[in-house]
């Protein structure tokens, strides 16, 4: 048998180092790229019109999204309200209440392919479970597609967070006499906080983003949207609607929309990075 | 086989014909013994012997996994916990443990043994600091925590961590106190003086512990059961174990042959 050259050894390790190197590189150029595009052609669109004003007609400038904007927070917001402590509650029956049974395999699985649907199907959905018995689209119909976005994904989460979390802290608290809800509340829930915060504001920074739902079920609406009843209208299908206008002021409206919601998309995903430092780091190294 | 070697007056745990199961596994045959109150009782044997498993017959800890399940009786004071009707929160409140791995919760030194309390009595703010002083100057932790109490548990060493966790159970007031290793995962020193302070809390308490080494049960025990296969081979006053064992497979693990 004879040895390999040490010469052979070092060049493979230095082309595979390179290629995936290489890769890394293109990856993040590509990120770079995107942001410079948005900031350059975004941020002159972000002027004090941009957020105070309601939309102007076609071919006149001084339009701006507030209301939009108004829409978006709003639907966001309250679609987190429901979903994300229905989502929190369902994953604690999965991983914890029922754990290992053929019931919480069952929903853990419904989950799983629920998270899995392309979001536009969650949109139909919603489109002719509310939108066609109620004859228009409206804010409601929009929050109840982001609930139904949200609620398998936190449940899924809270579930594998809490499946991961340590055996010998569970039995611990067993044996000192505690129940089951307390042990799953006080104890395991406490000790998982914030791996759950980090992973709920990214699924909120991953609803920010939707657009298809949001198409079959809130629309859109020129105006601020009086009641959730009403169509209204979000950052992301305007950013749709304005990129696809034929008039420049519009187009420039929807670049600076889009570098809005990347910031925000940006700013909780950063913040997300930072809570979801596990607590268990900060024990003591042995 | 020699199941009931010492004492038996004055007993406070007896074992009657105990196996268990891992699902269809059978992993404890036939288990026997009787402890009396306020000595420590050392499991030993090899890995897989089931001296952990055995340990956690008392306080039914295995009803956490429902493939898992026992038969026969185990009499804490003359009442047999695996009764299926038995109270597990009472059984738990009388009966504490100390796991391999320390164990405290996310919360703060004082909150770590104010869970524990607040699970079993109604107390007012001041008792129950009251009762959280002592329990922590009783494992001699107070004075390196008493200015840091609402500090993280988790910025403890693990040594540290290990007497809160034994602070926390003795809180509530065990009779019976159950430790699986309780010094594996911490250093030596600290392990000296731990194993020092399991033999002060005899006095007050009833203690079975699965000890890290045969050095450790010689040190802290007073009996001694050597376990093989899932089966309780003998039992014997620890001296007379390692100065005079009577069975050959206790002498082969005591001296380092293969069982």
């Amino acid at each position: 048998m004879k040895a390999k050259s040490l010469y052979q050894r070092r060049l493979v390790n230095f082309i595979m180092l390179s290629i995936t190197a290489g890769c890394a590189l293109f990856s993040f150029l590509v990120l770079v790229m995107l942001i410079i595009a948005l900031c350059k052609n975004g941020y002159p669109a972000l002027t004090k019109t941009f957020f105070t004003a309601l939309p102007a007609p076609p071919g006149v400038d001084e339009g701006g999204v507030s209301n939009a904007l108004q829409g978006s927070i709003k639907m966001i917001l309250f679609s987190a309200l429901i979903g994300v402590p229905t989502g929190i509650l369902a994953g604690l029956y999965i991983g914890e209440l029922a754990r290992n049974t053929r019931k919480a395999d069952f929903v853990l699985n419904a989950c799983g392919i629920l998270s899995g649907t392309p979001t536009i199907v969650t949109g139909l959905f919603v489109y002719t479970l509310i939108v066609i018995p109620s004859g228009h689209f409206s804010g409601f119909a929009g929050i109840t597609a982001l609930t139904l976005i949200i609620i398998p994904v936190t449940a899924r989460i809270t579930a594998e967070i809490l499946v991961q979390s340590s055996t010998a802290m569970r039995e611990a608290a067993f044996a000192l006499g505690a129940s089951q809800w307390n042990v799953t509340f006080f104890v395991l829930l406490r000790a998982v906080r914030s791996g759950l915060a980090s992973a709920i504001l990214l699924t909120i920074a991953r609803i920010s983003g939707e657009t298809a739902p949001l198409l079959f079920t809130a629309l859109n609406n020129n105006y601020e949207a009086d009641s959730l009843s009403q169509p209204t209208a979000s950052i992301t299908v305007t950013i749709f609607q304005y990129a696809l206008s034929p008039f420049a002021e519009r187009n420039d409206i929807a670049w600076g929309a889009a570098l809005l919601l990347t910031l925000f998309i940006l700013a909780v995903t950063l913040i997300a990075r930072y809570t979801g430092k596990p607590q268990y780091l900060s024990r003591p190294l042995r | 086989m020699n199941t009931k070697a010492f004492d038996t007056n004055n007993t406070y745990i007896e074992v009657q014909n105990v196996d268990f199961f891992y699902g269809k596994k059978q992993v404890l045959f036939n288990n026997c013994l009787t402890h009396r109150k306020n000595s420590i009782l050392a499991l030993i044997g090899p890995a897989g012997a089931g001296k952990s498993t055995h340990l956690r017959l008392y306080n039914r800890l295995f009803d956490l996994h429902k493939d898992r399940h026992a038969q026969g009786a185990v009499y804490i004071d003359g009442i047999n916990i695996l009764d299926q009707k038995y109270d597990l929160i009472k059984l738990r409140k009388n009966v504490g443990m100390i796991f391999r791995q320390p164990t405290p919760f996310p919360m703060s030194i004082f909150e770590n043994i104010a869970y524990g309390i607040r699970l079993h009595y109604k107390l007012t703010k001041s008792t129950l600091a009251e009762r959280v002083r002592v329990a922590l100057e009783t494992v001699l932790l107070w004075n390196e925590v008493k200015d840091r109490l609402n500090g993280h548990a988790y910025k403890l060493t693990p040594a540290q961590q290990q007497l809160l966790c034994i602070a926390r159970s003795i809180a509530i007031d065990p009779e019976l106190i159950l430790m699986d290793e309780p010094t594996a995962e911490i250093d030596a020193i600290s392990a000296g003086k731990l194993e020092d302070l399991i033999g002060t809390l005899k006095k007050k308490y009833t203690i079975i512990i699965v000890p890290q080494n045969l050095q450790q049960a010689a040190r802290v025990s007073d009996f001694s059961i050597f376990f093989n296969d899932g089966r309780i081979v003998e039992a014997v006053p620890t001296n007379q174990l390692f100065t005079n064992p009577t069975n050959k497979q206790t002498e082969d693990y005591i001296t380092g042959r293969s069982v």
